[in-house]
């Protein structure tokens, strides 16, 4: 059974225990494109994407291929500038700023490249950090993260403290603090060596066991293979994908 | 869970539960790690909002001590006037007045005629009470709370009798609970009536004069000795030449001790306890402990009753020098202090922009990383705004006590050197000083925060987690 998703624009207080929707994600003839001064940048052509819900999935390709773009379009921090991005049964290009930002809080959890650690905050604080503004921030939960990831001794720790492992396994942590129903990964290996990035990989696979949906973006070949859908991008045009 | 992490955990120690009071996880906290993380440029701006509070109560404290004594010199002037005798109404901590001036002398009768009437129209005998002149009404500083006593004869004319000249000025200022509050001049005079009158007749205040041009010997002696009944040690004095006349000195025949009167003020009263007939006065005060009574109607009424006192209202002295001068001082005072606070705001408010600015730029990725995770544009705003707030108030607090310590310090070096002729109160704390400068260190830390904070704000996650590292 797949992780249950909270709406965007009309929240609901939890949902853990629904169903949730059958596709976690379906894009419909996604165009992204950027303007560069007076040059137009088509990072994304026409993309058509299908992803059921509590399933692992890489998208590969080359550096520059709009991996990052499709990711970012995804998780509600873009809108298309054509096309229908639908996540979690939620058109996202529909809502507004203030509900994408809800969207992401509630439903996507993020993990970056380069970890994106708070490197003043120790760990504990770091995972509470999309929290912050809470009344009552969950200590208790926070803490029960950092034992999933294997840092549970390590709470008090600054990120200049962790290798580089432990900050990934930390960032996927603080990515599960609101208990989203979706992880979006950006090259979360791409900076660690292959055992510690097979640790990472091990973690996301966890979370799939737990419902919950996976997507990866990387341009390793051997990451993206451990996906149960694996989705190729080439110069923005979504070449292949293999179950 | 994996193998490894499973191992992970089953071969990790527990280090015990975080508390949570020891930890950041609030937004303020946040804002401390934040503030924490950048000693250095955090407390160069906790330094210079510091700096700038000091300034901010040292000038304002100066400021309101100098407007002090320019308001004293003012009212001086404006007693000084000739246009007297006048009447008005004074209204103290102490109780309301009526000071009524005749243009020739009140008897005694008189004044119980007065006091008669005032009770009569108050409906108690316990509410009205008439004095001659004294210090209690005449030695006062209307909205101030300070008032004229005299403290010592300091010297006296043998030949004269007590009455005549003063060396110094006799005369202190006492707050309206006794507290000291001031010390005058050294090197300036307060001539007794009957001196005055004889050889200083047309002496105006700040004038300067020569006790003793004749070789006449002047001695200082203790009056409260003579009035205790005691022997009266003379000390000789060497010179008194190069005195400045600063008023005169007469008996009040209320208590029978000596008043001390600003001179010009008073010029045409001092025959009190001169007249062939006894002790007369030409003024008197009614003083009124009627809770609400009609201040203005009982003075009407008085004036009625008194024929002889020929004026109403208390005449300012607008074409006196001196009044222009007290006042061209308290305006430039003001206008001193506005344009140091304005200066100071400024400043404050790009230093708090400066370091704001300097934060989210260097946090571009951070605050794109806050957006993503999914804290809203307001939020982000906060955390600016909240930080700049933080480090404004860490600055307020230790401006406060810097400040405080230095205005009371040089306000009480100020007041020690009689020689700067500046008269001035003792170093304390002014509360609309205080209030103020929290408001300004608020003001400048949102207003400096502004721009900084629109625009965490405004970036797009997106591109803000593609800045730089």
């Amino acid at each position: 059974m797949s992780k249950g998703v909270r709406g965007g624009s009309a929240p609901r207080d939890t949902l853990d225990g629904d169903d949730g929707p059958e596709n976690m994600v379906a894009l419909r003839k996604v165009n992204r494109v950027f303007e560069m001064g007076s040059r137009e940048v088509h990072a994304l052509k026409d993309v058509n994407m299908t992803l059921p819900a509590g399933r692992l999935a890489t998208i590969q390709g080359p550096s520059g291929s709009g991996k990052t773009t499709l990711l970012n379009l995804i998780g509600a921090m873009d809108v298309p500038s054509s096309g229908s991005v639908m996540v979690a049964d939620q058109e996202l290009g529909r809502l507004t700023d203030e509900a994408l930002t809800d969207f992401r809080r509630r439903n996507v959890g993020f993990v970056f490249q380069f970890f994106n650690l708070i490197p003043s905050l120790n760990a504990v604080e770091n995972v509470l950090v999309p929290v912050m503004f809470e009344a009552e921030p969950p200590l208790d939960r926070a803490v029960e993260l950092l034992g999933k990831v294997g840092l549970k001794d390590r709470w008090d720790h600054r990120p200049a403290q962790l290798s580089g492992g432990e900050r990934q396994r930390l960032a996927v942590a603080r990515a599960l603090i609101n208990d989203p129903a979706m992880v979006l990964a950006d090259e979360p290996t791409g900076n660690l060596d292959h055992q510690t990035g097979e640790g990472i990989l091990n973690l996301f696979t966890d979370l799939v066991r737990e419902g919950r949906t996976v997507i990866l973006v990387t341009h390793d070949v051997e990451v993206a293979s451990k996906g149960e859908i694996v989705y190729m991008l080439r110069d923005g045009v979504m070449s292949e994908q293999k179950e | 869970m994996s193998r490894r992490n499973r191992r992970i955990l089953e071969e990790t120690p527990d280090p015990g539960r975080p508390d949570k009071d020891e930890l950041s996880l609030k937004a303020y906290g946040y804002i401390l790690a934040n503030a924490r993380a950048n000693p250095l440029r955090t407390g160069a701006t906790i330094t210079a909002v510091a700096v700038a509070v000091t300034f901010l109560i040292v000038v304002g404290s100066i400021s309101v001590g100098l407007e002090g004594a320019t308001q004293r010199e003012l009212l001086d002037y404006t007693l000084g006037t000739p246009e007297l005798p006048i009447s008005d109404f004074f209204q103290t901590e102490e109780g309301d007045f009526v000071g009524l001036f005749a243009t020739t002398l009140f008897d005694p009768d008189e004044v119980v005629d007065i006091q008669y009437a005032a009770r009569q129209f108050l409906g108690s005998a316990e509410d009205a009470t008439a004095y001659p002149y004294s210090e209690r009404v005449l030695g006062r500083i209307p909205f101030t709370g300070l008032s004229y006593h005299v403290e010592r004869l300091i010297a006296l004319d043998p030949g004269q009798g007590v009455t005549t000249p003063y060396t110094k000025y006799h005369t202190y200022l006492q707050l309206a609970n006794g507290q000291h509050l001031e010390d005058l001049n050294a090197g300036e005079v307060v001539l007794g009536n009957q001196l005055w009158k004889d050889r200083y007749p047309d002496a105006l205040p700040g004038a300067i004069i020569d006790l003793a041009p004749d070789g006449e010997t002047w001695f200082d002696a203790a009056v409260e000795d003579l009035r205790a009944g005691g022997d009266l040690s003379l000390t000789r004095l060497p010179s008194l030449g190069g005195l400045r006349l600063v008023g005169i000195l007469d008996r009040d025949l209320s208590t029978d001790r000596n008043a001390y009167v600003p001179l010009g003020y008073f010029a045409d009263l001092t025959g009190a306890g001169s007249t062939e007939d006894g002790p007369r006065s030409e003024a008197i005060s009614v003083e009124v402990d009627a809770e609400g009574a009609d201040m203005e109607a009982l003075t009407e009424r008085l004036l009625d009753g008194t024929d002889r006192v020929t004026s109403f209202f208390l005449t300012s002295a607008t074409d006196t020098e001196g009044t222009k001068l007290a006042e061209a001082l308290s305006s430039a005072i003001y206008s001193w202090l506005v344009l140091a606070v304005g200066v100071i705001l400024v400043g404050m408010v790009l230093g708090i922009a400066n370091t704001s600015s300097l934060t989210v730029s260097q946090r571009v990725r951070e605050i794109g990383t806050l957006r993503a995770l999914g804290l809203s544009r307001d939020q982000v705003r906060k955390l600016v705004q909240w930080e700049a707030l933080f480090i404004g108030m860490m600055g307020w607090v230790i401006g406060f006590f810097a400040g405080t310590i230095l205005a009371s310090s040089v306000l009480n070096v100020l007041y020690e050197a009689e020689e700067l002729g500046l008269v001035l109160a003792p170093g304390r704390i002014v509360p609309f000083i205080v209030v103020g400068s929290v408001l300004a260190v608020i003001v400048a830390a949102f207003v400096g925060a502004e721009i900084p904070a629109r625009k965490a704000s405004s970036m797009s996650p997106m591109e803000a987690l593609s800045a730089p590292l």
